[in-house]
């Protein structure tokens, strides 16, 4: 049994799930694998996979990710709920277009998370406040905003507001348990409200240095596989049609 | 306006911005960020078409005093690197 476990989160059907968990099993191993299913509940049904749970909320099923403000705090919760982190010590959290590239990437994650001194890993971690970012203008155009960040955050400028990518963020368990203990007071965008939120409660986040062709945010990456595996990159995204029936 | 009218749009002033869009460079350190149309309306200046980094507008020093020009351009945030409490 390892210290972390990988949630991955995705909506697709049960075919497409147990393809996408086949590759998973070179990256990491069989027992830290657990599936958050955003579809509906027939296909949850169909899933074979025992570590499964599914996510009831309308917040991970938009038809506009951005505007509707789309959330991962369900499976925060459910994660710490269903007793998933308990005896664990990290949590990769994953989404079904990530592609994994090396064996073992729990533990390259570990090594870097230690070296940096950190509590959580994202790709594309940026300070958004004050910016043009356009997540943050919108959220801003309501003062509740500030207000819950501004009496959430045990930092002495509560107007840091950070942002990150929903794939492939890398958390220590108890940072991940903090988080999910934070009550969403309203809808928050993932990409803001997982970093901000750690951050202000005292967590270290720091961005994952791989170059951003390799997590790129549109588009289909999967040609770069055997560039990016070479060049030592743990996730490759987005590769959304790699479990289709046709391509695997 | 629908979604799908708005993201198509979107790209299209994105792409105009990349072909013929003035350039957005970090005040701080020359390096290029990205391009953009920059217009004044409505009492406001608006970035349109710009997709690189998130940038800080910013009123920039001046070697020498003017009554009759500042200068508006724009930065970026350094690396996240907050230390735990």
């Amino acid at each position: 049994m390892g210290d972390t476990v990988n949630i991955i989160v995705t909506h697709q059907s049960a075919p497409q799930v147990a393809a996408m968990l086949e590759w998973w099993h070179s990256a990491a191993s069989a027992d830290s694998l657990w599936i958050a299913y955003g579809g509906t509940r027939e296909e949850f049904a169909a899933i074979a996979w025992p570590q499964k749970f599914f996510l009831e909320s309308h917040r991970i099923r938009t038809t506009d990710p951005q505007r509707d403000r789309q959330g991962y705090h369900e499976i925060f919760q459910q994660t710490v709920a269903r007793g998933i982190l308990d005896g664990k010590r990290y949590v990769h959290l994953a989404e079904y277009d990530q592609l994994p590239l090396q064996p073992a990437i729990n533990s390259l994650q570990i090594r870097v998370l230690h070296r940096l001194r950190a509590d959580v890993l994202g790709y594309r971690l940026k300070r958004v406040d004050g910016t043009n970012n356009p997540h943050c203008l919108y959220h801003q155009s309501d003062p509740a905003f500030a207000r819950f960040i501004s009496q959430l955050s045990r930092r002495s400028d509560p107007s840091v507001i950070l942002s990150f990518v929903g794939f492939g963020s890398f958390w220590t368990a108890s940072a991940f348990r903090a988080v999910a203990a934070v009550a969403e007071p309203f809808p928050i965008y993932l990409e803001l409200w997982m970093p901000t939120v750690a951050h202000h409660l005292g967590f270290s986040i720091r961005r994952i240095h791989e170059p951003e062709k390799f997590n790129a945010l549109e588009g289909d990456a999967l040609p770069l596989m055997d560039e990016a595996t070479a060049a030592g990159i743990w996730n490759l995204h987005p590769v959304k049609t790699r479990w289709n029936p046709t391509t695997t | 306006m629908s979604a799908s009218f708005r993201s198509k749009f979107s790209r299209f002033l994105q792409f105009c911005a990349r072909l013929a869009g003035g350039k957005i460079c970090d005040a701080r350190t020359g390096k290029l960020l990205g391009r953009a149309f920059l217009v004044s309306w409505g009492g406001k200046l608006h970035l349109l078409g710009y997709t690189g980094p998130p940038v800080v507008p910013m009123f920039l020093p001046q070697s020498q005093l003017s009554y009759s020009r500042q200068s508006l351009g724009f930065t970026t945030h350094p690396e996240v690197e907050f230390d735990r409490l």
